[in-house]
């Protein structure tokens, strides 16, 4: 269970229970002294309710997002020079990766219907499980306990024929709360673009390249006597994205995705005097339909491809408090996962199951967590993996060294194993390492100057990982290469309070080192591609009573897009500026709020992946209209 | 925002011009009249495609030649380049397009469009030349030379390919593209009209004229899978001699074997022609003309993704496609098949042609 804030936009309930929290978190959240986590609560996460997540994350910088360009593009999520499937997703504790290619397309994830969002970089591969050499992103929904019932109707319009609704209720009595959010979006992305592709290097406006989406998420939540926690919740959603040719095509081959994906979980917890017990099922069912026609028959499909995948998860887990220095946890988790897809010629099944022990020692300044993982399944479980980290912060509490090393693996994807022809179903899982070591220093000058820093420096090793390579016919995977990856992270937060101005500053640099080989060798070291050597980002802040405004700068340098760093195919440097402002009007028990945003204010172009254009400046304008009746703030009694 | 776009533009040109260049002294006068032309398809989806030049006075290669001269990638998945009088036309199948460029200096002189899925070109005269194109319904587009437009279609099999013009008839071999055909489609490049389709093997994809001037088709063969994928219906490969006075099919042979999951798609001919040159998954075999069966062992045992033979030195060229995402390789043969050397080119080699 994470902080209890607002996803829709009420007022910031004060966190009353830590305790409570640590106690029902997850297993890398409770054990996440020795690593470098990042949360987006509900205000930030409000600021922009109607981008995914893949816009919400590279506003804020320090991981790389691949899109292919326009508003609902497929968008990949990289972290520490790794690939879009070396990262984790969970939604309230159920693992969402598509089990076909083992990514996740994050444009799939409306950020607004989420109360929080944690990044934990190079995540344990014990306690995040499958997946996770990258890190790992937990999306969680909680309850609002101090409200009796609110709504609020948010909607936006913007460029390129973009326009969104988003109406929220909460209906809670003393122990029993319901939320629900519905979205409904659409864009028709048609932007101008200059096609550096084509002779003369004409202005074109983007074509095939509309989106229509809506989703739907509700959440229950009970309060039993005997110190009992229900939660459920479910989420459905639609997306249909039209897919646009490449720069420098002369024929449009009109080619559409068409998403749905339902998932949907069921907790109950149990806090005993001295443990947790935690039991959750969660049910995944999801589609998708990929066709491109023929541009000379507009009756024949060059492809045409149906893809059916569901999912059984459960999660048993109890957390002991031995004593206020000693907790172990004990966890057993199970997958049941499914796929019809055309292209395998038969129904693929599994059964995965995970047996996980953690423990964390505390001794005065010192915590120290140690983790152990068994996998087992049909297929090749990889073998016992293991994590140690450690912390320690000074007295003042200005100063927290933290480390950490875990083992990490990746089971091969359904469609790496079985797509026909080419699936290799004698793939290895992939398998490794990774640690960081970081320090975290607070300096504050004073109560109304406060800054933190926090350089971390990490590694990663991973063997047997998989490539796709070419034989005469078509392609198939194998357990090819070595990939490392290691760099430096810089991460920086200023605030400051003149009168009646609060402001924010926040910086990251990150410097990425990603090879790849097909031996230990150095010599055969060559480029990983897309990946950047230098990020950066600075977001600015302010806020003067009901008006709130901001800006951002983004920095990638030149991106390789072969692994012989052909210089010829080498993306230039990315500039990336957002503005937003916004103002309050407190009514009553209302409030409006009226918003903007600009977006590439500077309107640079750029291609985060070869040949796919990007808009240029696009703008957007809102208003949140959101009416709320609280309750009186009780602590909560078994 | 045009104003942004321009210097954008401007940077990029400037950008590019600071690259390396061509060295006008690499080349002899001729400018780009006397080497070797090698296509690079570059990765699917990633406008990478490239054509990568060889002088064959100077020995130099000179990789990525479009782009250098012209300040623009050439496009996605570079399929063939042929040479028609002063010209080399480009196909850039996923980008559409024929790229026209002249000799002299590789300067783009205009485009092709207005087609869908274009595989190779073939000229027919200094006014008039065809593109073969379709994945499914194959058309070969009647082009007018003189302003680089379409003007006319005519209908032939699935997958159309290679073509080849011999006494006022042009042969389309009918690969099959996404499915399947086993037809060579003849047409009257006079009149532009289809006169006669021709039964032979499962997708033929390649052909070469001996010195008898016989029709060789070299039919890659085809696999059907059943439901649950596996392999119901498999053809062989097979060599086909054609008549190309009659028409008629006069000698055909079977190559490779079912199961090696290989499917040749290159043949040539040896300088005299009296040899025919193909790739099977044992390597590139050199065959005589009379023979009747595939030989035994190959002239160079390394199978290539595409050949193709100089016919002054007929030096034997093989491309290696590599992974796709990083430069290929072209490994030179004597004509006997003892190795010369090797030179790096661009992403997945798959033809060369010689000026």
């Amino acid at each position: 269970m994470s902080i209890s804030v607002s996803s829709m936009c009420f007022a910031q309930e004060v966190d009353y229970s830590i305790r409570e929290i640590k106690v029902q978190g997850n297993l890398q959240s409770y054990y996440d002294e020795d690593t470098r986590r990042e949360v987006l609560d509900s205000l930030i996460l409000g600021q922009f309710v109607f981008l995914n997540l893949a816009e919400v994350l590279r506003e804020q910088g320090g991981m790389l997002i691949s899109s292919y360009g326009s508003r609902g593009s497929l968008a990949g999520i990289k972290i520490r020079g790794t690939g879009d499937n070396h990262t984790r997703f969970l939604w309230n504790g159920i693992p969402v990766n598509s089990l076909t290619t083992g990514t996740m397309d994050a444009s799939l994830i409306p950020a607004g219907f989420m109360q929080s969002v944690a990044i934990t970089k190079g995540a344990s591969g014990v306690l995040a499980g499958n997946s996770s050499f990258g890190g790992a992103i937990y999306l969680d929904n909680s309850p609002e306990w101090n409200k009796k019932y609110g709504f609020s109707m948010i909607s936006e319009v913007g460029s390129f024929g973009y326009r969104a609704l988003m109406p929220s209720v909460l209906l809670s009595s003393k122990n029993v709360q319901y939320k629900a959010s519905y979205q409904v979006l659409k864009s028709d992305n048609d932007f101008l673009f200059v096609d550096t592709y084509k002779s003369g290097l004409p202005e074109e406006r983007r074509i095939n390249d509309s989106l229509a989406q809506w989703a739907i998420i509700q959440n229950i939540f009970v309060r039993l006597k005997g110190n009992i926690h229900i939660d459920m919740g479910m989420w459905l959603q639609e997306k249909n994205k039209d897919i646009p040719s490449v720069m420098g095509s002369y024929q449009i081959a009109p080619a559409n995705q068409s998403d749905r994906s339902f998932k949907s979980y069921f907790k109950i917890t149990k806090i005993y005097k001295a443990s947790r017990l935690l039991l959750q099922l969660g049910y995944l069912n999801d589609s998708l339909h990929y066709s491109k026609l023929s541009p000379a028959n507009e009756n024949s499909y060059l492809i045409d491809s149906h893809i059916a995948t569901s999912s059984l998860f459960s999660r048993s887990e109890w957390r002991w408090f031995i004593n206020p220095k000693f907790t172990i946890d004990l966890g057993v988790h199970t997958e049941h996962p499914r796929a019809v897809v055309d292209s395998y010629g038969m129904v693929q099944k599994e059964n995965r199951a995970s047996l996980i022990t953690a423990a964390k020692y505390r001794k005065g300044s010192w915590i120290a967590n140690i983790g152990l993982r068994k996998e087992f399944n049909q297929y090749n479980p990889p073998k016992p993996l293991a994590s140690f980290g450690v912390s320690w912060k000074s007295k003042n509490k200005e100063s927290l060294f933290r480390g950490n090393i875990s083992n990490k693996f990746r089971i091969p994807s359904f469609n790496e194993r079985y797509w026909q022809p080419g699936g290799n179903p004698d793939l290895r899982p992939e398998h490794g390492w990774g640690g960081e070591l970081g320090w975290r220093w607070e300096l504050n000058f004073s109560k109304n100057f406060s800054n933190q820093l926090e350089p971390v420096i990490f590694f990663q090793k991973i063997r047997d990982w998989i490539q796709w390579v070419p034989s005469a016919e078509y392609w198939f995977p194998v357990n090819q290469d070595l990939m490392i990856s290691k760099g430096i992270e810089l991460n920086g937060l200023s605030r400051i309070k003149t009168g009646k101005w609060n402001s924010k500053l926040i910086y990251k640099y990150s410097f990425t080192d990603a090879r790849q080989a097909d031996s230990d060798d150095s010599a055969n070291f060559s480029n990983v591609i897309y990946i950047p050597k230098h990020q950066v980002f600075i977001g600015g802040s302010t806020q003067y009573g009901s008006f709130s405004a901001g800006m951002n700068y983004q920095y990638l340098n030149s991106r390789f897009t072969t692994i012989d760093k052909n210089p010829v195919y080498k993306l230039d440097p990315i500039h990336l500026v957002s503005l937003n402002v916004a103002y309050k009007y407190p009514l009553k028990q209302f409030q409006v709020e009226i918003y903007s945003r600009i977006d590439n204010l500077f309107s640079y172009q750029y291609q985060m992946i070869r040949s796919y254009a990007t808009p240029g400046i696009s703008g957007v304008l809102g208003i949140k209209i959101n009416f709320v009746k609280n309750k009186q703030l009780e602590r909560y009694e078994n | 925002m045009r104003t942004n776009y321009l210097i954008f533009a401007a940077v990029l040109l400037i950008g590019f011009g600071s690259c390396e260049k061509i060295d006008p002294n690499d080349l002899d006068d001729s400018g780009f009249t006397h080497g070797v032309f090698i296509t690079n398809e570059g990765g699917y989806g990633n406008s990478n495609g490239s054509i990568s030049y060889l002088d064959k006075d100077s020995l130099i290669i000179h990789n990525n030649l479009f782009h250098q001269v012209n300040n623009r990638p050439l496009g996605d998945v570079v399929q063939s380049v042929t040479i028609h009088g002063e010209y080399a036309y480009i196909v850039v199948n996923n980008s559409q397009k024929v790229e026209v460029v002249d000799l002299e200096t590789f300067s783009s002189v205009g485009f092709i469009q207005g087609l869908s899925y274009p595989r190779y070109f073939l000229g027919i005269d200094e006014h008039k030349g065809y593109v073969s194109n379709g994945a499914f319904n194959g058309l070969v587009y009647v082009i007018d030379l003189d302003n680089l437009t379409i003007v006319d279609s005519i209908a032939v099999g699935s997958g159309p390919e290679h073509m080849i013009l011999y006494n006022g008839q042009v042969y389309v071999a009918n690969s099959g593209g996404f499915e399947s055909d086993s037809t060579i489609s003849v047409i009257d490049s006079n009149q532009d009209e289809l006169i006669e389709t021709i039964q032979v093997g499962d997708n033929p994809v390649s052909m070469v004229l001996d010195v008898n001037n016989d029709l060789w088709v070299l039919c890659k063969g085809k696999v059907v899978y059943g439901a649950d994928w596996s392999i119901s219906e498999e053809t062989e490969s097979e060599l086909i001699r054609l008549n190309t006075g009659s028409n008629e099919i006069e000698a055909r042979m079977y190559i490779g074997n079912t199961g090696d999951y290989f499917w040749p798609t290159s043949i040539s001919a040896s300088v005299d022609r009296t040899n025919i040159l193909f790739i099977e998954s044992g390597g590139i075999y050199q065959m005589d003309i009379n023979d009747i069966s595939q030989p035994s062992s190959p002239l160079i045992p390394t199978s290539f993704y595409g050949f193709g033979i100089d016919p002054e030195s007929g030096t034997i060229y093989g491309l290696s496609s590599g992974d796709f995402v990083s430069s290929g390789y072209v490994y030179r043969f004597q004509a006997n098949g003892a190795r010369i050397d090797s030179l790096e080119v661009g992403i997945a080699p798959n033809m060369v042609i010689f000026n």
